[in-house]
């Protein structure tokens, strides 16, 4: 698209979504989505932001792009309490990313991002304090049921969520337990969602995962 | 959200905003066709045209209200909707909601968090497109053609670029 800046993170995009409103967070927001995740979800609403032909397609953003890009919804962001969520694929992927974007859209924006936590705590550590809330998808907390589902272990998952119960407004977190057509029972849900209270966390979200044909 | 739904939430806003401020601002109804993404001439006219007066009485040195609307005054949605803050007494933003454990109430209706649909179906990230300045406080509702979309939303679902 143009020539990039090498001292600046770029951000794979392949898709921008004006105009959400009370969706992706509060207020208006622009769901911004970036290519990759380590999960392959069965039912992941976004595939193709982890098949490798979506890259080609994507356009490399470096934060000031993305601003120039975004900022045309401004005033909704300024009065609703809105602006960016970072989705995907797996936001926190692109951490560096999201923290130069924080320096230059500045601190009115409501930065959210979407996220299954299933990142090294690094890139969670270096976006705890650039983010005004979190809305995760923990899946099932149930070990060999998180396997069976994302093939990854829950382990990092677990830790991530820990150090954000620890260091992050709990009003400000939502995570969210879905309900997985074959693989997670009303009582997987519950039993998550009690290790999710006991670690602190207040607004957590039970819902059934739309199964889409594709 | 989609559609006539949208298109009246973001004007409910723009309204607001300029009632805030005391711009003069005209409500009329907008003819565009088919689903709304809230993009279309006329709107991005309006939220043009605030910017300006906003900007002007800044320059004049007079305080501008902005911020303090809330999405879910202006869409009618429920308080308890675990994806937006509720509304306070005055309609305005309270502090952020602290639910008990809740089944979403938008993600098996109509609007689904973190959705964006496939890659033949979307528009590029380069595609967000300023409309001309329109002169004079309101242009006419114009008509435009009809925009495909996906009948729903979904949290974090998005297109992707060709």
């Amino acid at each position: 698209m143009c020539a990039l800046d090498n001292s600046s993170p770029t951000l794979p995009v392949f898709g921008i979504d004006r105009h959400r409103l009370a969706t992706d967070g509060a207020g208006v927001t622009t769901l911004v989505g970036a290519y990759g995740c380590p999960l392959q979800c069965r039912y992941c609403l976004n595939p193709h932001a982890w098949n490798p032909e979506t890259l080609k397609k994507c356009t490399f953003m470096t934060p000031e792009m993305l601003y120039e890009q975004v900022k045309i919804d401004a005033l909704y962001f300024l009065a609703t309490r809105g602006g960016i969520t970072f989705g995907g694929g797996e936001s926190l992927l692109h951490a560096d990313f999201i923290r130069a974007f924080r320096q230059v859209c500045g601190p009115d924006w409501t930065l959210t991002a979407e996220t299954s936590l299933n990142v090294p705590q690094s890139s969670l550590q270096k976006v705890l304090d650039v983010l005004d809330a979190f809305i995760v998808d923990i899946k099932d907390l149930n070990p060999s049921i998180y396997k069976a589902y994302t093939g990854k272990t829950v382990d990092t998952v677990v830790e991530n969520l820990r150090l954000l119960a620890e260091s992050f407004p709990p009003e400000r977190v939502i995570v969210r337990v879905p309900s997985i057509p074959g693989h997670n029972t009303e009582e997987d849900i519950s039993s998550s969602v009690t290790i999710l209270k006991d670690m602190g966390f207040t607004q957590i979200d039970t819902f059934p995962y739309i199964v889409r044909k594709r | 959200m989609r559609g006539k739904e949208k298109c009246k939430a973001l004007k409910e806003i723009r309204r607001q905003i300029a009632e805030k401020n005391d711009i003069p601002f005209i409500v009329s109804e907008c003819r565009h066709k088919g689903d709304c993404r809230g993009t279309c001439p006329k709107c991005e006219s309006e939220l043009r045209y605030l910017e300006r007066e906003l900007e002007i009485r800044q320059g004049l040195g007079k305080a501008v209200a902005i911020a303090g609307i809330s999405v879910g005054v202006c869409t009618g949605l429920s308080a308890c909707a675990p994806t937006d803050y509720p509304s306070g007494s005055d309609g305005y933003m309270s502090e952020p909601l602290v639910p008990e454990t809740t089944t979403s109430q938008l993600s098996g209706a109509v609007e689904l968090a973190g959705d964006l649909p496939a890659p033949e179906e979307t528009e590029t990230p380069d595609t967000i497109v300023i409309p001309d300045e329109v002169e004079g406080i309101m242009v006419e509702p114009t008509e435009t053609e009809s925009e495909e979309e996906p009948d729903w939303m979904i949290m974090g679902d998005i297109d992707i670029a060709e």
